[in-house]
């Protein structure tokens, strides 16, 4: 569903969302076994029936709009090696039908794409009745078997070292600012140079988390993911947050390693920038093709960044000047 | 021209009696130390290289504008403040061109 909420409400429109789509499940004959499981998941008796994801477009600094994108298992049977972790709401719930549930969900993500402001006590406290421990929690396990065993029986704030604004909102600012977007979603960039990799998390256009790695060509695909997912969940993020990938390499020998570990750690295809890259920056030398795919993303930067003709002087392995003029013609460097 | 930490670990690897060198501005460039000699060569060195090849750069500038300098990388931040012609640094800066890349090329975070 194409949503267009107001900046505050923006920041809290997956939780918000995920909140109603909880509370109309439970009139089906839920009633209590209803959770939310962070970032995005929602449970049936703390099984998995369902997924809420929330994409931004940005235009400039102002969001244009937002889909909400719904997932919920209504029919499919689910797989017998799954059966432990996720369920099926027709075959839970005999009130629910696929039918049944188009309209009132419609309904119910209207009201949360009218809803202004950020979440209410009220909204905050019934968010927190229905939120699953962050991973780190240490009590969880426990939870967990005694609601499969009889359903819900938590009370609000029964969990140890929550806080007032629910647990889930908690740990999602942990991460960093929600000031772009309704859910934690991230592209992961990375400059691989002879010697060093310089990568960073963006939400929407704000750099957060960002570190260096060794280029080191022995790696395997498996040592890279390892690497990489390591420094995100440091910075307090899940490697599933990461929602696409951008990478400029001069260092061919370690990129395809890296960017398969990337992917299986992250689930996303590395695009790869280079001379053929539709960009608005015109390669106006001799040999456009042999233009380092890390000058031509300095050149975007300079031509976006500071406007007018440019020269950046890139103090790495080698120290490079690229020059780019306001109209956007990379002329050359040294 | 080679970067800063290739040149302090060149100087390094065909000498034998070179140490490995922390690549920071020593207060004086006469070096009263081996590795403070070396910092002022390779850093002072380093700007003024870049001022004289921005300075050679902006000679040659179609048009006769002036070009703004930007530094970035990760050394930017020690060398620019030794350099005259340095106007804005920003380490980052090849990151933030990665992010208006993926933004020209339809991906979406």
């Amino acid at each position: 569903m194409l949503a267009r909420p107001r900046a505050a409400a923006l920041e809290v429109l997956s939780l918000r969302a995920g909140l109603a789509v909880a509370e109309l499940l439970e009139t089906f004959g839920a009633e209590g076994r209803i959770a939310l499981k962070w970032p995005n998941d929602l449970m049936l008796d703390d099984r998995k029936c369902g997924g809420i994801l929330c994409e931004a477009r940005w235009q400039g600094t102002t969001p244009a709009w937002v889909v909400i994108g719904l997932g919920l298992n209504v029919t499919n049977a689910v797989p017998p090696a799954l059966a432990e972790t996720a369920t099926g709401l027709e075959s839970m719930l005999p009130a629910v039908t696929a039918e049944g549930l188009v309209i009132p969900m419609v309904e119910a993500l209207r009201r949360v794409d009218a809803a202004a402001g950020p979440l209410g006590d009220g909204e905050r406290a019934r968010f927190a009745r229905r939120d699953l421990a962050p991973r780190t929690c240490p009590r969880r396990s426990g939870g967990r078997h005694r609601r499969r065993a009889g359903g819900r029986r938590r009370a609000a704030g029964a969990r140890p070292g929550r806080n007032n604004d629910g647990g889930a909102l908690g740990h999602r600012r942990a991460g960093g600012d929600l000031s772009h977007g309704g859910s934690s979603i991230m592209l992961l960039t990375l400059d691989i140079g002879n010697t060093e990799i310089t990568a960073g998390l963006f939400r929407g256009e704000d750099l957060g988390a960002h570190w260096r790695m060794t280029t080191n060509p022995g790696r395997t695909p498996d040592e890279w993911g390892s690497a990489v997912s390591g420094f995100i969940l440091a910075a307090g993020h899940s490697p599933n947050e990461v929602r696409a990938v951008c990478l400029a390499s001069v260092a061919p020998s370690v990129t395809q390693a890296l960017v398969e570990g990337i992917a299986r750690v992250t689930g996303c295809t590395g695009v790869q920038i280079d001379a053929r890259a539709r960009l608005p920056v015109e390669l106006d030398v001799d040999e456009p093709l042999s233009v380092g795919a890390d000058r031509i993303v300095n050149a975007l930067a300079a031509l976006e960044i500071y406007g007018g003709d440019t020269i950046v002087v890139d103090f790495g392995t080698a120290t490079t000047f690229d020059c780019v003029t306001a109209e956007g013609r990379f002329i050359g460097g040294g | 021209m080679p970067g800063l930490r290739t040149a302090a670990d060149q100087l390094t690897q065909r000498t034998a009696k070179l140490p490995a060198t922390e690549l920071r501005a020593p207060e004086h460039v006469i070096g009263r130390r081996t590795e403070e000699c070396i910092q002022a060569g390779v850093l002072y060195g380093t700007a003024e290289a870049v001022d004289g090849i921005i300075r050679r750069i902006r000679a040659e500038w179609p048009g006769g504008r002036r070009p703004k300098v930007v530094a970035t990388g990760g050394l930017a931040t020690v060398v620019a403040p030794l350099t005259t012609s340095i106007e804005e640094t920003d380490p980052d800066l090849t990151l933030r061109g990665l992010r208006l890349a993926a933004g020209h090329l339809g991906l979406t975070w």
